[in-house]
């Protein structure tokens, strides 16, 4: 530059980006901390914005001025080359000790400008404060609303929109009580042990199948073979009127059954072998009148055998509706029966 | 986002789904199940999972095997949208028809890393055909297993990576499996059953890892094979070998590792190879080869030195040298460039090394085998015991 000399140190020669706020502040950054967010670098190759005031790249508006700070805190300290893995190890703990609120406002802001090492880190430190804690104590520290009916606290996994895939697991259940029940036949003699396990099984299964803690429950089982060979017939409407409402869930009688449609075949690219789990063919053959009563019996001993084995603290701990089968809840004929043994006491 | 009061805003509620979904895959699965119960907007997020993860801290040493199926299925069913990750870890039911079930939900899936270990004592659990049409899998990691593909198996188009650990499956099946899938990176075959020839073909496979009983293995076309570890259990088997099959198999096996960075040997394996005819130096350089581990090599057993004289003669650029010797004898020492290198390595690394005996050549002169003893005994020695002893190899 030949202007003669001049006494003034010129300052270095950055190049800024401009961007602007969701609030309408605009301001200037540094260009190589601001490339490090792939939102904004694409803005800038792509569209050319950003170069002067006027055309100030806009900034999604999950990014406030404040969180824009700190994110760019965040890139100007990890664009540079020659930091180790130590290093950064060290400053990302010191960065995402902040509070929650503004952990969440981080996180967001940072997915929406699609920089990813960040919201790794956010998630990481938001799910170590989710971590181990109790749900009580996870809405304390997160100003969570504790909006949810006893009932439904009870009963976590329900469905809402009637899934075809939890008749799939209504199936398999009845599938797998058959096959326990050949067994039983096979076997002259009984061990304790097993039939402990085979009751519980039946237990369950008829709890699925019913719904109701009594005998209606069997009923639908039987009900529920003669609708499957009328696969087109809605289901029978004394139990279950989750599942009469759906509409025709075709493909989940497809998948299961290999040899009777052949609209299968074409959708899923997989030969069954004769010996597949899922077949639904040959599913329960009516109980007879000492069974069903038997499982009745079973089905109130089963709930009181769980409350007591199940030792409390694990029953807080798992708190997935404390195991409870979800089925229940769906084919719970639209009132639905919780069974008081089970699960979470409140 | 409105900005309520600080001090009693829900923020972590109104998250994006994808950072919502980051912050769940992070917790063990029950505990990103349970925030199901936290509020109404809390009650279904969980259901996009990116991953599910059943291992020790889902199981909870809780003992009631049914109920602990019933929740799989119940996750399994719920859970909504692709599924990237699925995970078995040592059930405590074991093999049961059940997983069969669940690997055939998977299926509409698209799953990518498909993980299932099962705990020794348990019978082996049979994979079903389901599993052979995961075609996105890019992981898939087996323990305790039998597999059998079926004829219409194609392979894996999208494999990259392959453990299996005590997996029962036949040799040609497996070479046929792996030949299948050609983006193949990783390759783990550990206590697999006996395998007579194992011949991998995998242009893409960068590491391979075989632990347990072949008797020959063939490298038809590892181009990129950076880091091999290989450990025969029992040598017995390879031992019938006629001296010229034994031969090619070396003839052919390092040639085919152009890009062999670390060779992890054990000694049974370098045995398999010669019986008779170990060569003074391979027929190629191991150029790229940086770290050699030993082990198990019988140092007074002439083959096995002599094929680790012979490794470390074709490796020019070996910077690390593991091994677990304590006695060496080296006989016919040149004092060759290559085999002082080699002694150096072995003192600097033999960390239990108590005697290390240098035979010279027969005839070498004196001066020399002065200035070679010279040399050595300056080099650094990590074992604190060890004694180097220098003298001529005898007469005959």
């Amino acid at each position: 530059m030949s202007e003669g000399t001049m006494a003034v140190v010129k300052p270095e020669m950055k190049s800024y980006i401009w961007v602007q706020t969701a609030d309408g502040s605009i301001q200037q950054v540094e260009e190589e901390v601001a490339m490090f967010c792939p939102m904004i670098c694409r803005e800038v190759l792509q569209t050319g914005m950003g170069s002067s005031k006027n055309y100030a790249i806009s900034l999604p508006q999950r990014v406030n001025p404040a969180t824009l700070g700190l994110i760019l805190d965040y890139c100007r300290f990890h664009q540079l080359q020659g930091r180790s893995n130590k290093e950064r190890k060290i400053f990302d703990e010191k960065f995402v000790r902040l509070d929650t609120e503004k952990l969440c406002e981080l996180a967001s802001a940072a997915d929406s400008l699609q920089l990813r090492p960040l919201v790794d880190l956010t998630s990481r430190a938001l799910a170590r404060m989710i971590e181990g804690r109790t749900p009580e104590e996870v809405r304390e520290i997160f100003n969570i609303p504790d909006d949810l009916t006893e009932e439904e606290k009870l009963e976590p996994l329900r469905n809402i929109t009637d899934d075809p895939h939890i008749r799939l697991l209504n199936r398999l259940y009845a599938r797998k009580r058959k096959e326990l029940k050949e067994r039983e036949q096979l076997k002259n003699i009984e061990n304790e042990e097993e039939r402990v396990d085979k009751r519980s099984v039946d237990d369950l299964l008829s709890f699925i199948n019913g719904g109701d803690g009594d005998s209606k429950g069997v009923r639908a089982i039987k009900n529920k073979k003669k609708n499957r060979k009328r696969k087109d017939q809605p289901r029978n409407s004394s139990s279950n009127n989750g599942n009469g409402d759906h509409k025709k869930t075709d493909t989940v009688d497809n998948v299961a059954s290999p040899t009777k449609s052949s609209k299968f075949q074409d959708s899923l690219p997989v030969t069954f072998s004769p010996n597949l789990e899922f077949v639904e063919d040959d599913i329960d053959d009516e109980l007879d009148p000492a069974m069903k009563e038997k499982i009745d019996r079973e089905v109130e001993d089963f709930a009181r055998r769980l409350n007591s084995v199940w030792p409390k603290r694990v029953q807080e701990s798992v708190s997935l509706g404390s195991e409870r089968l979800v089925p229940m809840s769906v084919y719970g004929s639209g009132s639905f029966n919780r069974f008081n043994g089970f699960g979470k006491q409140q | 986002m409105k900005r309520n009061k600080r001090s009693t805003s829900d923020v972590i509620s109104n998250l994006p789904s994808n950072v919502t979904k980051n912050i769940l895959k992070d917790l063990p699965l029950r505990e990103a199940v349970r925030t199901s119960i936290l509020s109404s907007k809390w009650r279904y997020k969980w259901k996009k999972l990116p991953q599910l993860v059943f291992d020790d801290t889902f199981f909870l040493k809780v003992r009631d095997n049914e109920k602990l199926k019933a929740v799989i299925y119940q996750v399994l069913l719920f859970h909504q949208g692709p599924l990237m990750k699925f995970e078995l870890w040592y059930p405590p039911f074991g093999s049961c028809l059940d997983i069969n079930n669940w690997i055939f939900i998977l299926l509409t899936k698209n799953i990518q890393e498909f993980s299932f270990y099962l705990e020794a004592g348990f019978p082996y659990h049979e994979i079903p055909r389901h599993l052979y049409s995961l075609l996105q899998l890019r992981e898939l990691n087996l323990s305790y297993c039998i597999l059998k593909p079926p004829p219409t198996f194609k392979g894996f188009s999208r494999l990259v990576n392959l453990d299996f650990c005590h997996v029962n499956i036949s040799s040609k099946m497996c070479g046929l499996f792996i030949s299948n899938c050609p983006l193949l990176e990783q390759l783990s075959l550990r206590h697999c059953a006996d395998f007579d020839s194992l011949e991998i073909n995998a242009p893409n496979l960068k590491y391979f890892d075989f632990f347990g009983i072949f008797v020959s293995v063939s490298l038809e076309n590892t181009p990129l094979l950076a880091e091999i570890s290989v450990t025969l259990i029992s040598w017995g088997t390879t031992r019938d070998k006629e001296p010229e099959e034994a031969d090619s198999e070396w003839v052919k096996f390092f040639p085919s590792l152009p890009a062999i960075e670390k060779m992890n040997l054990h000694g049974a394996f370098l045995e398999s190879f010669a019986a008779y005819n170990v060569p003074e130096r391979l027929p190629c350089t191991l150029n790229q080869l940086k770290v050699l581990i030993l082990y198990d090599v019988c140092y007074s057993n002439l083959d096995h030195v002599s094929w680790a004289l012979c490794l470390l003669r074709s490796s020019p650029n070996l910077r690390k040298l593991r091994s677990t010797l304590r006695e060496v004898e080296i006989l016919h020492f040149s004092g060759a460039e290559p085999e002082i290198h080699f002694v150096k390595m072995l003192l600097a690394h033999s960390k239990v090394l108590e005697r290390m005996k240098i035979l010279h050549e027969y005839g070498i002169s004196d001066e020399k085998g002065f200035a070679i003893s010279k040399e050595l005994i300056r080099f650094p020695r990590t074992s604190p015991k060890a004694e180097v002893i220098v003298d001529v190899t005898p007469d005959g």
